[in-house]
This record gives C-alpha cells, structure tokens and sequence, in this order.
C-alpha cells in the first residue's frame, strides 16, 4: 500500500475518474463524497429531515448521477455540485410531499398503515431477492454483467479488466452468463415461493 | 411524454414484492414464454444488483468521512480565526518596518515563499507521479522535479495538479523561469489551483526581480474579492 495525495478534482476529472479503472473511480467517489455530504444534509436537515435521511438521499442522488456518467447521458452543463443539489432536493420534496399525502391518507382512514417502516421493509426485500438470483452466479459471471449491463462498459474495456483473450471471448462470456441469470429468474418467477426460500 | 412500459411495471413490481395472484401469474407466462421479457428483467435485476454495490461503497465512504475531523468545524474555523489574528498582529508592525526599510523584490520573496503544502490522505497503488510528489513533500525540489518531469511525459499525468507542484518544485529550486512556465500550464484549463498558482506566479517574478510584472499579477490577486494570499498581495504591493 502506497501513499497517495489528496488532490483536488475538477469536475472534468472526476468525469474522467468515474470512467477509468475502479481505484481512480473509488477516489473520485470518495472526493465527490466528501465534497457535498454537508452542504445537502445541511439542506435536508433545514427542512425537516435528519442525518440518516439526508445520507440516503445524497447516495441516491449519486447513484444517479454515477449511473448518467457510465451511460454517458451526463452534459458537463452545470457544476456536479449543483446537480447532486438539485438531484437530492427534488427527491427530498418528493418525499416531503409523499408522506404528506400519506398523512392525509392515513387520517382520512384513521388507521396506521406504518408506511414508513413498510417500505424499509420492501426495500430489504427487494434487497434480499437480488442477492437471492445474483448469488446463484459465480463471481466472473456477476462482474462481467454489472460491467456490460449496469456500467455500460465497452466490450473492450471488459477484456482489459477481466484478462479475456479478446472481445469476442468477452462477448460469449455476457451471453452464458445472461442465460444462466435468465434460467435462475425462470426457476424463482413464484414471489412467495422466493420469500419462503430466503425467510 | 412516453407512457409506461406495462412489462416494466410489472418487472418493478416483482422486484418489489407487489405483484397480486393475476400478476404473479401473468409475470410466470411472460418469463416462460417471452425471451425478450426474461432479459429486460435480467437487465433490470443486474442494474439493481449494480445499485446495491454502489451504495455498500457509498456506506464505507460514509463511514471514513464521518470519522474524520470535520475540517469545517468551529475548531478548524477558530484555528483559522487565530491564524488570521496572529498574521495581522505580526503583519501591522511588520508593514510599518517595511515602510522604513523598502525591501527589496528578492526579499519580499524569502519572507512569503512557502511551498504549498501536500495532504495525505488516500492509499492505494503507487503511481510513477507519486514518487515526485513525495519527493516535493519531503522537500527533495531538485529530485522531485526529474521525476515529475518523466511522469509528466506520460499523458495520464498531464494534469494541472501535478504543473502547479512541479512549477514550486522549480521556484524551491532557485529556477523561476521554468517555474513560471509550469504555473502558467496550471492556468491553461479551468481546476481548483489556478488562485494558488497565481499567487506563486507572482512570488517568481519577484524571485526574477521583475518588479513591473509581480506589481501586476499581485495586482489582479488583491482584487479579486476572496482570492488565495489577497491580504499578503496587498501587503506586498505597498512594499513594491
């Protein structure tokens, strides 16, 4: 393990970053991080929320804006800055104006549906179930399919990262790995059937 | 605006747990029957899996954040405040000896040149630039120069960062020509150095005893409202 400086980023870099290989990437996340966790938990917190609240959305609004870079539908318009703050702000009024409507909701019917605690629970779930169908894969069939399907990555850049001979390699590699996934979703379609395997 | 993928929502909901008994059933047809459906759900299911990862290294990326002092913090401001407080109490006197004694450009240079300072903070694999950098950290100008230089030569390295240490390197190291050449590449393109290097531009000059062109950059830093050294730009410029 090396040292290696705390530079500071521009936007362009961490663009750049973000597209290179996955420790370039992991130090400009963790700039982009430190860069902006405060100035939107400060936001969220002004308005009504707290610190956890204020950690998932910022994460939420970087996952969207990491997911605009791979997929190259980010436009060096505005500063990151004021994207992941527009980004976090619109998803927290969002969710200000859901549980408002929840509120009402719930009086109108005067009972307590604990939506909040229910959609924690959908979330790890959901959360359960992904793992549940990924884990049936082996580890080089997970990765080449987060690089080719959720990183967006050329069929190029697979090969250099994964050590394939060549792209035609790679290529075969996604599709077997593709089918395996669509036979594990075939065999566990029933929902009740998955809940009952991982509870 | 496009309405919503009716094989989309359903994928949703079965990622969701909300499917109802004729959804679940219509959903097992689709998987069975309809290749197409199966893979957009793939799609969609590694898209997710891709999403959870990310957020585990966002939640480690917390975790170190939260554990390190806030720079920001009220301490980290006083101490500023009392940087700030004790330059003033050294600088008034100082000011009013230098109104007596007009120093000269070199002089001005010795008592404001500091080389500006390398946190360390990251680890990971040692890039051919680190060794520089380490080098300039540990006050090695001279070496630090050749090997930033060699790195430089590579593309990858070719970042404005990397000229403005390289560009101190060269001023630590008697040499303020090559020195204002490496800042300047600094100012080439927009990043986060370019206040800094402007100061160190104008420390050159001084170095060079080029009084005309310190008096102009230190000019456009005292005037630029929150600029990096403005208060000791203008300290020197009533000096010159």
């Amino acid at each position: 393990m090396f040292l290696v400086k705390n530079f500071i980023y521009t936007d362009k870099e961490i663009i750049n970053g973000l597209l290179a290989g996955k420790q370039e990437e992991d130090r400009c996340l963790t700039y982009l991080y430190k860069q902006n966790i405060r100035s939107i938990t400060n936001m969220i917190k002004e308005n009504n929320g707290n610190e956890d609240e204020a950690k998932d959305i910022f994460q939420d609004a970087v996952v969207v804006f990491y997911e605009q870079v791979k997929t190259g539908k980010f436009q060096l318009e505005a500063k990151i800055s004021t994207f992941l703050y527009s980004v976090a702000k619109n998803m927290w009024l969002n969710k200000l104006k859901r549980s408002k409507l929840e509120i009402a909701y719930r009086n109108t019917q005067d009972t307590d549906t604990a939506d909040d605690v229910y959609e924690g629970v959908l979330e790890k779930e959901k959360q359960e179930i992904i793992h549940h169908v990924m884990n049936q894969l082996k580890n080089d069939c997970k990765q080449v399919l987060v690089y080719t399907i959720y990183e967006n990555k050329a069929m190029k850049e697979v090969c250099d990262l994964m050590g394939f001979q060549n792209e035609q390699v790679a290529r075969n590699k996604k599709s077997k790995c593709l089918n395996y996934l669509k036979n594990i979703i075939r065999n566990s379609s029933s929902l009740n059937q998955q809940i009952q395997e991982i509870l | 605006m496009n309405a919503p993928n009716p094989s989309h929502s359903l994928i949703r909901k079965w990622l969701h747990q909300r499917l109802n008994t004729s959804e679940e059933e219509a959903m097992k047809t689709l998987l069975n029957e309809n290749d197409q459906f199966t893979e957009e759900t793939a799609n969609e299911v590694v898209k997710e899996y891709g999403r959870i990862e990310l957020k585990n290294r966002l939640n480690k990326i917390h975790v170190e954040t939260i554990n390190e002092p806030d720079e920001r913090s009220d301490s980290g401001w006083n101490l500023g405040y009392w940087a700030i407080a004790a330059t003033i109490i050294v600088a008034v006197p100082l000011g009013y000896w230098f109104f007596y004694t007009a120093p000269t450009p070199e002089k001005l240079f010795a008592q404001n040149f500091q080389p500006y300072q390398v946190v360390n903070t990251f680890r990971g694999e040692e890039q051919p630039i680190d060794k520089g950098m380490d080098l300039y950290a540990s006050g090695r100008y001279a070496e630090a120069i050749k090997a930033m230089e060699n790195a430089l030569a590579n593309d990858a390295y070719n970042l404005p960062q990397y000229y403005f240490y390289l560009g101190i390197s060269c001023l630590a190291n008697n040499n303020p020509d090559k020195a204002i050449n490496y800042l300047q590449k600094t100012l080439s393109t927009d990043n986060d150095f370019m206040q800094q290097a402007n100061w160190y531009i104008a420390l050159a000059y001084l170095k060079k005893n080029d009084k005309l062109q310190a008096q102009k950059v230190l000019q456009e830093i005292s005037t630029t409202q929150g600029a990096f050294k403005q208060q000791e730009a203008i300290a020197i410029l009533k000096c010159l």
